[in-house]
């Protein structure tokens, strides 16, 4: 006998087996020859008289074997009842009548219980227990004697039997019924299950047990106090329902019904009262009542064990998941103590579990973070997603950077809150991203060194312009001092211009070095038209070396930006100085770069260089932001995309726009800046 | 538009930054000489037809409308007056297009005043319609007569516009040599600036039109 294979998930267990064709006629003669060995048996040991036994264990092996057959088996049983109809000396009618019964019953318990979703006829569920009485137990019970009833009601009493009364026909219904309880679980659970190899001493002491208490049991007189030990039976099903399963709790059962009905033969045991019927009706009874209760004793049993295990595995799984994780899990108790750490957190920590299980979560934290994480803390009470990054204490010295998830888990009201977090290293990505920043920063400085480099001639214009200015006064008041005092007048006038033109030249000097000052990135709220003004002064010389106007339009709202100015600056004069060497690059007739700030309600200031150059093709929008990317003979294409690169580090987006030979426009918004 | 007694010399300024054009007016002013400023080459040639005898000081770098291109309007349109050119570029290639365009000088900004009086007097006192070419004074002859001629060879050069390396592959000597002589002749020639040493070669005459690039 092979056991069949559980379908996963659907929980239903398909019993029948399959067989070659010369093996499978063989299990039917075997079938049929137990079928006539047990309905022999029946009649030696309960003759109730007029073709009915007392009980019925064929019925048993008939069920199991249409479940595990299928109706093919039908034959061997028709022929078997048939035969033991007839050796019991029925009319060839009657005969025919009770083997079509037989046969009825078993196939109206193999429709029903293979029509059940889910049926498992290991019995080791309540719900399989309880599907086997109702759709097995009960309508073969009440089938069994149908066809013969139904010919006596038509032909009347015509046959040479007598017509069997009530109580025969009760108490044949009886003895189908518990046989198909007794005999079919034993049978399906023996196949269904792989037979025990070693079976373990406990299952033979098991069996001794049930032996002896039934012997004892049994052979006591009706009305004798050992009668009451009947009760005992009970310990040993209790014992093989909580140690064993629905298999031998079967098997107990099956036992004790081959000792009460061999007892009630012998006219002995507890159920002998008065005369035969009686003692069947309280047997077929008790035995019915005990064997429901321990079926379903054996399948609850089953079943909460197989649910434990169930819990144990899906604990066990989750907590391979939590040790699997990168991020350290913890869960606080009420009191926000520490009641479970996973190796991970430990290992992040360096804290060892035994020091960390019940002390406050907090007391691990960094003394200026700890009221923020009370505030986390609480804040997951009414089910909200929190993250905080917060300053932890490590075992030993030093801290480390953690982001802390904390959810609240569910439990029942009035318990304490517990909370679940998950805490993350990122220490190291925060460092990581320290040092993006500081390349970026690096190579914006380069960048700006690079610029003054290209832009040194139009800055040496520049400067020289003032310079030559405050010569040129400083000579002339020379000359109108020494020319008398009628020339105090212009003397003054040209020491003012001097002063005027050094001021405006050592303005000139502190824009240059602001800019290409080499120094710490810097977030500051900065008004957003003076950043757009000193880019302007900025660009001013070389655009218009480049023969190119450069106008302003301020949105004058006085709005600011929290960002690194210079960074913004540079930017904004990277767009200024390509539109610029665009523009007379390409020769272009219109000479004219508009630098905005723009509001851009609800919270944003956008920022904006448009141009009257040569523009670009849609297909080349996404090239230009690339680093090395460049329409310039002498360009080294880093521009653009350190543009983007800053301004997605202050979290805008750089997006250009462009039509061929109508300019191009580069924007970006950024976070208005508003005091809190 | 210009309301000044006839024969009274005028410096016409023209430049695009209003404090060197201010500065300027102070300049001449302190010496007695009247100023009047042009913002842009535009406005100048505009009133071009209305310039007397004086001297125009033009800025080269300007926008929409350069000093050269001025100098070649104004030279086309028959105006003679003398031009000396002001610049903070003080690049040969543009001192020698302006003054090849028919500028008289080329000066470096910012300039020393005494200079650019000098050469503004001497603009002034030349006849109408001259060109650059003036007598070579005692002075000037005395600067050149201390260049030796391997000295001359390197300035030829320079005033070329070539760089220390291409002169010195060219003479077969090493750049730091090159790079002494350039010194020695900057110093004979008490030029402060190569745009300077040019214009000073040209009117010493060095060097002719024709050996400029």
């Amino acid at each position: 006998m092979s056991e069949q294979p559980v379908q996963p998930g659907a929980g239903y267990y398909d019993p029948s087996i399959s067989l070659t064709l010369p093996s499978r006629l063989l299990v039917h003669l075997v079938t049929a020859a137990a079928y006539y060995g047990a309905g022999m048996l029946a009649f030696a040991v309960f003759p109730i008289g007029n073709g009915v036994a007392g009980i019925w264990p064929a019925a048993g092996i008939s069920v199991a074997a249409m479940l595990l057959l299928g109706p093919s088996v039908s034959l061997a049983i028709f022929f078997s009842d048939f035969l033991v109809n007839l050796n019991t000396g029925l009319p060839v009618v009657h005969a025919l009548l009770l083997a079509i019964g037989a046969v009825g019953e078993a196939l109206i318990a193999w429709y029903l219980l293979t029509r059940i979703a889910g049926f498992d006829p290991r019995l080791r569920r309540i719900k399989d227990v309880t599907a086997f009485v109702t759709a097995g137990v009960l309508p073969a019970a009440m089938f069994c004697m149908m066809p013969r009833l139904l010919l006596i009601a038509v032909m009347g009493d015509a046959g040479p039997m007598p017509v069997p009364n009530a109580q025969t026909v009760f108490v044949g219904s009886l003895g189908h019924g518990l046989g198909v309880l007794l005999v079919a679980p034993v049978i399906l659970s023996w196949t269904a299950e792989r037979p025990l190899l070693k079976p373990s001493a406990e299952f033979f002491l098991l069996l001794l047990a049930a032996v002896l208490l039934n012997a004892a049991a049994f052979t006591a007189t009706p009305s004798g106090p050992a009668s009451a030990l009947l009760y005992a039976v009970f310990v040993v099903v209790l014992w093989a329902a909580l140690r064993f399963g629905p298999r031998e709790t079967s098997d107990v059962m099956l036992l004790t019904a081959i000792f009460a009905t061999w007892a009630a033969w012998r006219a002995s045991g507890p159920f002998i009262i008065s005369n035969q019927i009686e003692a069947l009706y309280s047997l077929g009874l008790f035995l019915m009542i005990a064997t429901v209760t321990a079926l379903l004793l054996a399948a609850a049993a089953r079943e909460r064990s197989a649910s434990a295990q169930r819990v144990e595995e899906s604990e066990h799984a989750h907590r391979m998941l939590i040790e699997q994780m990168r991020e350290g899990v913890i869960t606080l108790d009420g009191l926000r103590r520490f009641a479970f750490v996973s190796d991970r957190f430990c290992a992040l920590s360096g804290w060892q579990r035994q020091d960390l299980i019940g002390r406050p979560f907090t007391q691990l934290v960094a003394t200026t973070d700890r009221l923020r994480l009370e505030q986390a803390l609480n804040d997951t009470e009414g089910g909200q997603d929190v993250q905080i990054e917060v300053a932890l204490e490590r075992a030993g010295e030093g801290t480390m950077l953690a982001s802390v998830a904390p959810r609240r888990l569910a439990g029942s009201a009035g318990q304490p809150k517990r909370i679940m977090a998950v805490v993350a290293d990122i220490t190291e990505s925060r460092r990581a991203a320290e040092l993006s920043r500081l390349r970026l920063q690096q190579i914006a400085h380069t960048n700006r060194v690079q610029s003054m480099d290209e832009m040194a001639i139009a800055f040496a214009h520049e400067i020289a312009q003032p310079l030559t200015a405050i010569t040129s006064y400083a000579q002339a008041a020379r000359r109108f001092l020494s020319s008398g005092a009628g020339a105090i007048g212009p003397a003054r006038e040209s020491i003012d211009g001097a002063e005027r033109e050094a001021r405006r030249g050592s303005e000139i000097v502190r824009r240059i070095r602001g800019f290409v000052q080499d120094r710490k990135s810097e977030r500051v709220p900065q008004v957003a038209d003076l950043l757009v003004g000193e880019v302007a002064r900025l660009a001013e010389p070389e655009v218009r070396q480049h023969g190119v106007e450069l106008r302003t339009d301020l949105c004058g709202s006085g709005c600011r930006v929290f960002v690194d100015p210079v960074q913004i600056q540079q930017v904004l004069l990277n767009l200024v100085r390509n539109a610029a060497e665009a523009i007379a690059e390409a020769g272009s007739a219109i000479r004219l770069i508009t630098l905005k700030s723009i509001n851009a309600p609800p919270d944003g200031v956008a920022f904006a260089v448009i141009d009257s150059g040569p523009g670009f093709a849609a297909a080349e929008m996404e090239k230009i932001f690339e680093p090395f990317y460049t329409s310039k003979p002498d360009g080294v294409g880093i521009g653009l995309a350190l543009c983007r690169s800053i301004i997605e580090d202050h979290d805008g987006q750089l997006h250009g726009a462009a039509e061929p030979d109508r300019g191009a426009t580069f924007t970006f918004t950024l976070k208005e800046f508003r005091d809190a | 538009m210009l309301e000044t007694p006839p024969g009274m010399p005028i410096v016409y300024v023209v430049d695009d930054e209003p404090s060197v054009r201010d500065a300027l007016r102070l300049l001449f002013q302190s010496v007695g000489m009247k100023v009047v400023e042009f913002e842009n080459a535009h406005a100048a040639l505009a009133g071009a037809d209305d310039l007397e005898s004086g001297c125009l000081i033009t800025d080269l770098r300007m926008p929409l409308m350069n000093g050269i291109d001025l100098i070649e309007a104004l030279r086309k349109r028959g105006c003679r007056l003398p031009v000396i050119v002001i610049s903070a570029h003080g690049d040969v290639k543009l001192a020698v297009r302006a003054l090849k365009a028919g500028a008289n000088d080329f000066v470096e900004k910012p300039f020393n005043d005494q200079d650019l009086l000098d050469l503004v007097n001497s603009a002034l006192n030349l006849p109408p319609g001259s060109d650059r070419s003036q007598a070579v004074s005692g002075d000037m002859a005395a600067r050149v007569g201390q260049i030796t001629s391997r000295e001359l060879v390197v300035l030829k050069q320079i005033v070329a516009g070539r760089s220390n390396k291409l002169i010195a592959r060219d003479l077969d000597i090493s750049p730091r040599t090159v790079e002494a002589h350039r010194a020695r002749v900057m110093q004979k020639m008490q030029a402060s600036s190569v745009a300077e040493l040019v214009s000073l070669a040209l009117r010493a005459g060095i060097v002719l039109d024709e050996d400029l690039v």
